[in-house]
């Protein structure tokens, strides 16, 4: 029997009439021809053939598939099924949706995030260099060490240097745009193997000074700030107040840096100083490997240049290492040198976990419900329904169930997707390209799915193979239950085990979260207001930007109603850190090599530490009065007294080496650089006594504001204060402090957020399946009740029998949940610290509740039992 | 349908081999098909019509048979039936199986007759 004859059957039945008819005639022509009257002969004729209709309908199943018949009839049977039960149906549609959604949404994340290939011809190849000097500190590579690089190598098609992104002013005819500009060497593009869509790229020899004003742009760009102007190749650009001719327009989907937006591409700007000095490291090294080289291969042949170095210019290179990694690993250390992974594959086993959870609880309330239509089943089944039949209805409604759980799973997916927009974009390289990858959520439904339809297969199963006549005589078989009991019993131990790791886990990562967010920054983080403000170098290649920018620009924020106190620096507390040197003490011996201490080196105008409350303890702060022609001064915070003073030393009487010597004139209490790091040593200088020749390093600085009232009120008086004093300067977008201590902390916040909302939902699923499990209990053990009742139990002890079960499946859930997480530990450690003594009380306190939940949810139908009333439940039966 | 399946598949197999056998002479439509069987046998095996078109239709499902529409000695539209090679395989090895168990039935019958005449 083939499919055509199936689709085709109209047209055979069509035929089979006129045969039949054919068939009639003849017999007619017979019976005439005996001797009949027409009349006659035609009803000999039909009583001879019988009824065509019959014959018909005989042939027309022989073209049938007998599963597809009777397909829809399943179908509208399994929906007027759900339909008699809603209340089921919401709980198993809702369970198996919450289950789907996270799941999908997590592995939609995972695999955007950190499995997908990088979006380049060459990706697998592409590769990142990683430096350590010989104190083993990362180190960026000098101008001359990458040409080293460049010549001595043998594993590298390309090696290329990539500057740490910075931001330009583009100034057009009506305002200034900020814009991430990446500039690199000139084969930056060869690493990539992508075309330019307009124009070209860097020719080589395009990074030396003379030639080098020449910018690529990004498809971005170009649309946003270029209309999508096809001739746009030649056309001169002011930026940062130089004007560079545009010779290319990269297509939609180049990306370099993947967090970037807004991006433009320029050689690098080299300086006469950059070129020549070996021990300026600015410049981190990027490689194309050769085909068929591995990155063990391209570390072992850097590391040998580097010795060919080291031989050839012991101060600067000896001790070098080198650590090629793959550009996608590269990206999963996110900058930060911590590896997101873990974080990642710990929320996956989450989801699992829920996952896990929302499968058993359906399968339980499939079994449940199976076991209350065993008689229905069994009535069927003495009917005459084949074993076949009931399977396939049972299925039936678990496929529909499972199928309009996955339908809500597939939207909570998105909202959950949507609602952590905000933390994967911050705390992920390619966090903006998270959508809801279609082949896992087919994935995860699948699994719903199966735990459905198994679930839905076995009361199927039982009801077929049945003494039919004994599920008709006993109603609801206590006895034939108790396997499924057994079975359901496991799963609620699952589910609270489960629940106990997922409530352990969120509580530690809460109970950190909130132990960083009260940390003593030093500084007062509340109603400050932070402006970046960058500085377009060709505008102040003649003018000073401190006495022509930051002076009158701090002048002009003052003035703003709302504003008690103003100052910069130039480096952002918490967002960024790390700017340091080791200084000599005049009359102090210098570090040995093997053993240098740093200080945190800041630049600050005389407003600075008022602006961020961190009071002058000892001497005084920087002020106007110190300028280029007086005194050199620096400001030390009590960290740095602490870690380089002897006690009893006094702070005012030192000055560090420098030519004039540069006297410490005060220290100001110390505030947090980082926000996991206890305060470093600092010093800061004042602004307007920075050399002019480092002037040139400093593309941007940080204005913060301190109000009286809420600080983004005063934004629009911010941006007419830069427009009035700096129209070339492009406003970005100010930020409270509390919002940059909020970013900082987005991958805990994330953490913390996720697992809480797991937790919960397991909690939740937990909840149902105990309540699941003893109401069906309860219901299958009525007449048990009822006689335990009849032979002088009070209602109390029939409750406190139901409660003494759920206790015994609490209570060894919650000990396979705490043995999990005691064995668990070295997993969990990586994001969730545990340490025994501030983890016992908050995991004791999850654990309670969990057990006071599981009871809250016993108790409705523990006092249905206790309800029943024993004369009743003994006539029902 | 009353009888048991087994009942049934005998019959149906017979009716089978009997049209199968009707085809060796030629093409035939249903109503000769049926005529001929009932004449052949002078009138002692009656085609119950009603299921000789279930039974061509499954002979043409298995591939026995082939099937086309002509027009009939008396110059009607009619369905015709043609033996393929495969029905004439078939054909073959039914009327061997047939003719075996005639024979075994035979014998058994004969057995029982003797013993009754002999009175044991």
């Amino acid at each position: 029997m083939g499919w055509s004859r199936y689709f085709r059957r109209r047209r055979w039945d069509e035929e089979r009439r006129q045969e039949l008819e054919a068939h009639l005639a003849h017999e007619v022509d017979d019976n005439v021809a005996r001797g009949m009257s027409a009349e006659e002969a035609q009803r000999q004729a039909r009583v001879r053939l019988g009824n065509t209709t019959r014959i018909r309908e005989e042939i027309w199943t022989m073209n049938s598939f007998a599963g597809l018949e009777s397909l829809g009839r399943d179908v509208r049977f399994a929906l007027r099924q759900i339909g008699r039960a809603p209340g089921f149906a919401v709980v198993a549609i809702a369970t198996l949706a919450l289950g789907i959604g996270t799941a999908a949404a997590m592995f939609s994340v995972i695999d955007a995030v950190v499995l997908k290939p990088l979006p380049y011809p060459n990706a697998d190849r592409i590769v990142r260099i990683n430096t350590m000097a010989a104190a083993h500190y990362q180190q960026p590579e000098s101008w001359p060490e990458m040409r080293d690089m460049q010549r001595l190598n043998q594993s590298f098609s390309q090696v290329a240097g990539v500057a740490n992104g910075g931001g330009v002013t583009l100034k057009t005819a009506d305002r200034a745009v900020y814009l991430h500009a990446v500039q690199t060497t000139d084969n930056f593009f060869d690493l990539f193997g992508v075309v330019p869509m307009l124009g070209r790229t860097y020719l080589p020899g395009e990074d030396q000074p003379g030639k080098s004003h020449v910018v690529v742009l990004s498809y971005s760009v170009w649309q946003q700030f270029f209309d999508s102007d096809k001739s746009v190749a030649g056309r001169t650009v002011n930026l940062d107040g130089s004007s560079y001719t545009v010779i290319g327009v990269m297509p939609a989907g180049f990306r370099f840096e993947f967090d970037a937006s807004n991006v433009v591409y320029t050689p690098v700007q080299l300086t006469a100083d950059e070129i020549s000095s070996r021990g300026s490291h600015w410049l981190p090294a990027w490689g194309l490997l050769k085909p068929g080289v591995t990155t063990a291969q391209a570390t072992a042949d850097m590391n040998h240049v580097f010795a060919e170095m080291g031989k050839q210019f012991p101060n600067q290179d000896k001790g070098k290492t080198a650590h090629v990694i793959s550009m996608q690993a590269w990206m999963h250390l996110n900058g930060h040198g911590k590896d997101d992974h873990n974080e990642l594959w710990l929320l996956l086993a989450a989801v699992g976990a829920v996952l896990l959870i929302a499968c058993t609880n359906v399968a339980g309330l499939l079994l449940a419900r199976g076991l209350r239509r065993e008689k229905e089943m069994a009535v069927r089944a003495a009917l005459g329904a084949g074993r076949r039949r009931l399977t396939a209805q049972m299925l039936t409604e678990s496929v529909v169930l499972g199928l309009a759980g996955g339908m809500c799973g597939l939207l909570l997916g998105e909202l959950l997707l949507a609602g952590m927009k905000q933390f994967l974009e911050k705390a992920f390289a390619r966090g903006g390209d998270v959508r809801l990858n279609i082949a896992v959520t087919a994935a995860t439904f699948a699994v719903a799915l199966l735990a459905a339809v198994g679930a839905g297969l076995i009361p199927a199963w039982r009801s077929a193979r049945p003494k039919a006549a004994q599920a008709l005589k006993s109603g609801v078989g206590a006895g034939t239950s108790r396997g499924q009991h057994r079975l359901r019993a496991t799963f609620v131990v699952v589910q609270v085990a489960l629940s106990l790791v997922l409530l352990v886990c969120s509580g530690l990562l809460l109970q950190g979260l909130r132990a960083k967010l009260e940390t003593n920054l030093g500084f007062n983080a509340k109603n400050l207001l932070t402006l970046e403000v960058d500085i377009p170098s060709g505008d102040y290649k003649t003018r000073d930007f401190v006495t022509a920018l930051i002076d009158p620009l701090e002048q002009h924020v003052a003035a703003i109603p709302g504003v008690t106190a103003v100052g910069s620096n130039d480096l952002m507390p918490i967002l960024q850190w790390g700017s340091n040197s080791t200084l000599t003490l005049v009359g102090h011996a210098p570090d040995a090599s093997n053993d240098e201490r740093l200080t945190e080196v800041r630049f600050v105008t005389p407003g600075y530490l008022a602006a961020m409350q961190l009071p002058v303890v000892k001497g005084r702060g920087i002020t106007a009065t110190d300028t280029k022609a007086s005194q050199q001064v620096a400001v030390v915070n009590e960290a740095w007294v602490k870690e380089f003073l002897k006690p009893g030393e006094d702070p005012l009487a030192q000055a560090f080496v420098s030519r004039p010597p540069t006297r410490i004139v005060g220290v100001a209490a110390s505030g947090r650089q980082d926000i996991t790091d206890q305060p470093l040593a600092e010093a800061d200088y004042p602004f307007s006594q920075m050399p002019d020749t480092w002037k040139v390093f400093i593309p941007q600085f940080y204005l913060f504001v301190r109000t009286d009232v809420a600080p983004t009120s005063i934004v629009p008086s911010l941006r007419r204060a830069l427009q009035d004093v700096a129209p070339n300067v492009a406003f970005r977008t100010p930020e409270t402090m509390e919002a940059v201590l909020a970013d900082a902390l987005v991958t805990d916040r994330m953490l913390s957020w996720l697992f809480g909302l797991f937790a919960a939902i397991a909690v939740l699923l937990t909840a149902v399946g105990i309540y699941g499990l003893l109401s069906q209990e309860v219901a299958s053990r009525t007449r048990d009740i009822g006689l335990r009742m009849a032979l002088g139990a009070t209602r109390g002890s029939v409750a406190r029998m139901m409660l003494a079960r759920i206790g015994a499946l609490l209570a060894v859930g919650l000990g396979v949940g705490l043995t999990g997480v005691y064995l668990g530990q070295s997993v969990l450690k990586s994001v969730v610290p545990i340490h025994a003594a501030q983890s016992a009380g908050p995991i004791a306190a999850v654990a309670a509740a969990l057990a006071v939940i599981g009871f809250a949810a016993a108790a409705i139908p523990a006092r249905r039992a206790a309800r029943v009333e024993p004369m009743e439940a003994l006539r029902t039966e | 349908m009353v009888r048991s399946n087994k009942e049934q598949e005998l019959l149906l197999g017979t009716l089978d081999m009997l049209v199968l056998r009707t085809l060796v002479m030629g093409p035939a439509h249903g109503h000769t098909i049926a005529h001929v069987i009932e004449h052949t046998s002078d009138e002692v095996l009656q085609v119950e019509q009603g299921s000789l078109y279930p039974a061509l239709h499954r002979l043409e499902n298995r591939g026995w048979v082939s099937s086309y529409w002509g027009a009939s000695e008396n110059n009607r539209k009619a369905r015709f039936y043609k033996l393929t090679a495969a029905g004439r395989r078939q054909l073959t090895a039914q009327t061997t199986r047939w003719e075996r168990m005639v024979e075994a039935i035979g014998r058994v019958m004969k057995g029982a007759a003797q013993a009754e005449e002999t009175g044991e």
